[in-house]
């Protein structure tokens, strides 16, 4: 009786699928034992499924006496199916997800339990390269979009029991699976019950990436920083687990989300740790000075060429004011057109095929700006301020801090505009506040340099300068740092 | 986001607060170098008042009052002085209100955050502005000649010291922020020490470069002092600009915390957050277009300071050690 009212229901709800397989077919000596099964094509592994399911059920199971027994969920679990990953439900609205899931369903008639039979087979990508995280030295291993890829590459690289892996469901229509991975007795509890608890909390039709879930659980939506970090790197994250972060790994996403973050982990690249301390120190201090100047030196130039020209050397003075005599513009006009050409050349070289990536670049590079300073359009040292911008900016490892930087470039211009050099520095204090106010799940953003108990200062051993790794106390910064650490 | 400043927050902002505005007056007003002593120790006695005080503005409407009034005429002269100084040093041609409303827009977004936020940027921005003005101070020294450090002591000296002590705002700084430090007394105090030495040593510095004639002829002897520095000749041809651009943060940071302060006032009166906020950015900016330049007299400020220093610093924290005393 169940199992035709749940083959109708099945029937019904699958009515107009081209790609559901749907089968039904006796088992057992007598033949006289129905059984019904559907998966959808492509998401399933067939050979599995051919080989451990069906041909049990239609070939082995024939074997089995006449009558000797109903064929229930113990007799197919223990006997029938040579799968281990087994389970059944009574529910069939969440079998129905499960088959959308990748997941074999098997309904029997005279049992009450539905059998789900693990078959996920999705097509997927193999374990690339990075391509954005790009390290010379250490792992070339990358996320891919499956789940279990990413989660079966973090486990790869700690082996402890103490590794766990929380797995929810997101999203009203795409159920997407999402695993909250942490190491246990390291990462902060209440922090974890906090993740999970948001994370369940989310109310969405769809979850399309890891970069769209980011935007449910941040804290503050209405600053262009990153209050998490994404990468594509599982020794990255497998490094941060073990200091304490949590890790997000969504299905269908090649990045995973690490939280808490602070902003100095977006100065940090995963070959720091593989290479020798004093390059990785000279490196690293490279990167902040590149930091600044990819959203300040635009903001500085204009303030003091239009304010204060008396503090650049005389000759320089001159040279710039020769340069300039022809050009019609204003210099804060010139300085913001040409930013908003190369943050167009910039998305056009990111949606252009690989093969026209690098004529974009010497059309709208070389040429244009070639051609606009013979006719007198832009100052060379506009173009020039501007190619140190964009150059500085690549320094930074995480695209998601030049973003923010690409944005505040212009309220730097702004407000140099306005207040010349006293703008400049005001205009710096308030992003300076601004980033202060952060904090990602509890932590200030600016820490270990502010916002952290007084014994925590230690940390500033692993931020602008990276000391020997025996002298870092590295381990554990996230779990030692208290929520609201200025208490 | 907490109202809590950590020890080390407080030592930011007490040494960041104490290079802006006291390096810049207090040479202009002091007789000689003993007076100078007496300034600072009456500024010390002050500090150790306000450090064992257990006063809370914030916990009683009619300090709120008291305290708002002062800090709002502090902020007007302050934001002058600061325009005016910008103007005189570092931007000819820029315009008064330009400047007035950039403090405002700051003043008025930090408020937002609170002064967590400010304890935080000013931690970050400690060694920035420390280690960039002891090199310039210590660039000087060469040139100082003893000969500049008059000891005098008579009425005078010692009155005026005594009054002048009151211009030091570390220790009203400390009364404003009583109600959001979490730290000991003895930290508190340790800090205003600290702050103090570095008041210290950058006027004796000041003062053995130019001497009492230098100090009388120069409106603003700090800066005088900045431009005439033997700083290594970099790219940079004035490098005082740079200088003047950290000052220029430590000033901003004091007037930032008498604002954020004041918001706090007139929330516990009863005002909406915003309001409070849009008030004194608008007082700010009517002042500026309105009064202009008249509002920027460093002898005007040091009056204010002292009367309303006398109540503020002096005796509403009197009478709270005394009340802590008797319970």
């Amino acid at each position: 009786m169940c199992y035709d009212v749940h083959k109708k229901y099945i029937e019904d709800k699958f009515k107009n699928w081209g790609d559901i397989v749907k089968r039904e077919f006796p088992i057992g000596q007598a033949r006289k034992t129905k059984v019904f099964i559907v998966y959808i094509d492509d998401m399933v592994n067939r050979n599995m499924l051919e080989e451990e399911v069906i041909k049990n059920l239609i070939i082995n199971i024939r074997l089995t006496p006449p009558n000797s027994r109903y064929f229930d969920y113990d007799f197919l679990v223990n006997g029938g199916i040579t799968t281990a990953d087994i389970k059944s439900t009574r529910d069939i609205d969440d079998a129905l997800v499960e088959v959308m899931s990748g997941n074999t369903l098997l309904l029997i008639e005279n049992c009450k339990d539905i059998l789900i039979i693990s078959s996920k087979g999705f097509p997927k990508r193999g374990v690339d390269k990075p391509e954005n995280e790009i390290a010379v030295q250490g792992p070339q291993e990358a996320f891919s979009e499956s789940l279990r890829t990413n989660t079966g590459l973090i486990r790869r690289r700690i082996r402890s029991t103490n590794l766990k892996c929380v797995q929810k469901k997101v999203g009203s229509i795409s159920k997407t699976d999402v695993a909250i991975m942490y190491y246990e007795g390291v990462a902060k509890k209440e922090l974890v019950e906090k993740v999970e608890k948001m994370v369940e909390n989310i109310k969405t039709e769809m979850i399309y990436d890891s970069g769209y879930l980011e935007q449910f659980i941040e804290g503050n939506t209405n600053s262009p920083f990153p209050q998490m970090q994404l990468t594509e790197r599982p020794d990255k994250v497998a490094a941060e687990l073990v200091d304490g972060r949590i890790a997000i790994v969504v299905d269908t996403s090649p990045f995973v989300i690490l939280l808490p973050t602070v902003l100095a982990s977006f100065y940090q690249a995963s070959e720091d740790y593989y290479q020798r301390w004093e390059i990785v120190s000279f490196i690293r201090i490279i990167r902040y000075i590149s930091g600044f100047i990819a959203f300040a030196l635009p903001g500085l130039y204009i303030a003091t060429t239009i304010y204060s020209p008396s503090m650049l050397p005389t000759e320089l003075v001159l040279t710039m004011a020769g340069a300039r005599q022809m050009v019609p513009l204003p210099t804060v006009i010139e300085i913001v057109i040409l930013e908003l050409i190369f943050e167009a050349l910039r998305e056009a070289g990111t949606r252009v095929p690989a093969s026209i990536g690098s004529t974009l670049g010497i059309v709208g590079g070389i040429i244009i700006g070639q051609a606009a300073v013979d006719a007198n359009l832009v100052s060379p040292m506009a173009v020039i301020i501007i190619s140190i911008t964009a150059i500085c900016s690549f320094a930074i490892p995480t695209m998601s801090l030049v973003s923010a930087y690409r944005l505040i470039k212009y309220f730097i211009i702004f407000i140099s505009a306005i207040g010349g050099l006293f703008g400049f520095v005001t205009g710096l204090m308030l992003v300076l506040f601004h980033i202060s106010s952060l904090e990602s799940f509890g932590v200030s953003y600016v820490a270990p340099f502010s916002g952290v108990a007084e014994d925590e200062y230690d940390k500033v051993k692993d931020t602008i300068f990276r000391f020997p790794i025996k002298k870092t106390k590295k381990d554990k910064f996230y779990h030692k740092v208290e929520e609201n650490s200025n208490e | 986001m907490n109202k809590i400043i950590s020890c080390a927050q407080l030592q930011a902002l007490l040494i960041i607060a104490s290079l802006g505005f006291e390096i810049l007056i207090i040479p202009t007003v002091i007789l000689n170098f003993t007076n100078l002593i007496i300034i600072l120790a009456t500024s010390l006695f002050l500090c150790f008042i306000a450090s064992i005080s257990n006063i809370k503005i914030t916990e009683n409407k009619i300090l709120c009052y008291i305290y708002l009034v002062k800090n709002l005429l502090v902020i007007i002269l302050l934001s002058n002085i600061t325009s005016d100084v910008i103007k005189k040093v570092m931007l000819n041609n820029i315009e008064s209100y330009k400047i007035l409303l950039i403090i405002a827009i700051i003043s008025g977004y930090s408020s937002v955050k609170g002064i967590e936020v400010v304890a935080r940027g000013s931690q970050m921005l400690f060694w920035f502005i420390v280690v960039a003005t002891i090199y310039v101070y210590v660039m000087s020294t060469p040139d100082i000649s003893l000969s500049n450090y008059p000891m005098k002591i008579d009425n005078s000296t010692l009155i005026n010291g005594l009054f002048m002590g009151f211009i030091i705002n570390i220790s009203e700084i400390i009364i404003m922020l009583k109600p959001y430090i979490k730290c000991e007394n003895k930290k508190i105090f340790k800090s205003s020490i600290i702050s103090l030495g570095i008041i210290f040593f950058v006027i004796s510095i000041i003062i053995g470069r130019l001497g009492f004639v230098g100090l009388k002829s120069t409106k603003y002897p700090m800066f005088e002092l900045m431009y005439s520095a033997n700083l290594p000749n970099l790219f940079i041809k004035r490098q005082e600009g740079i200088f003047i651009s950290l000052w220029t943060l430590s000033a901003v940071i004091s007037i930032i915390i008498y604002f954020i302060t004041s918001v706090e006032y007139i929330v516990k009166i009863g005002v909406k957050k915003k309001y409070g906020i849009f008030f004194i950015m608008g007082l700010l900016v009517f002042v500026a277009l309105v009064y202009g330049r008249n509002i920027n007299s460093i002898r005007t400020y040091c009056y204010l300071q002292i009367v309303g220093g006398i109540v503020t610093v002096f005796i509403i924290p009197i009478i709270f050690v005394l009340r802590r005393k008797k319970v």
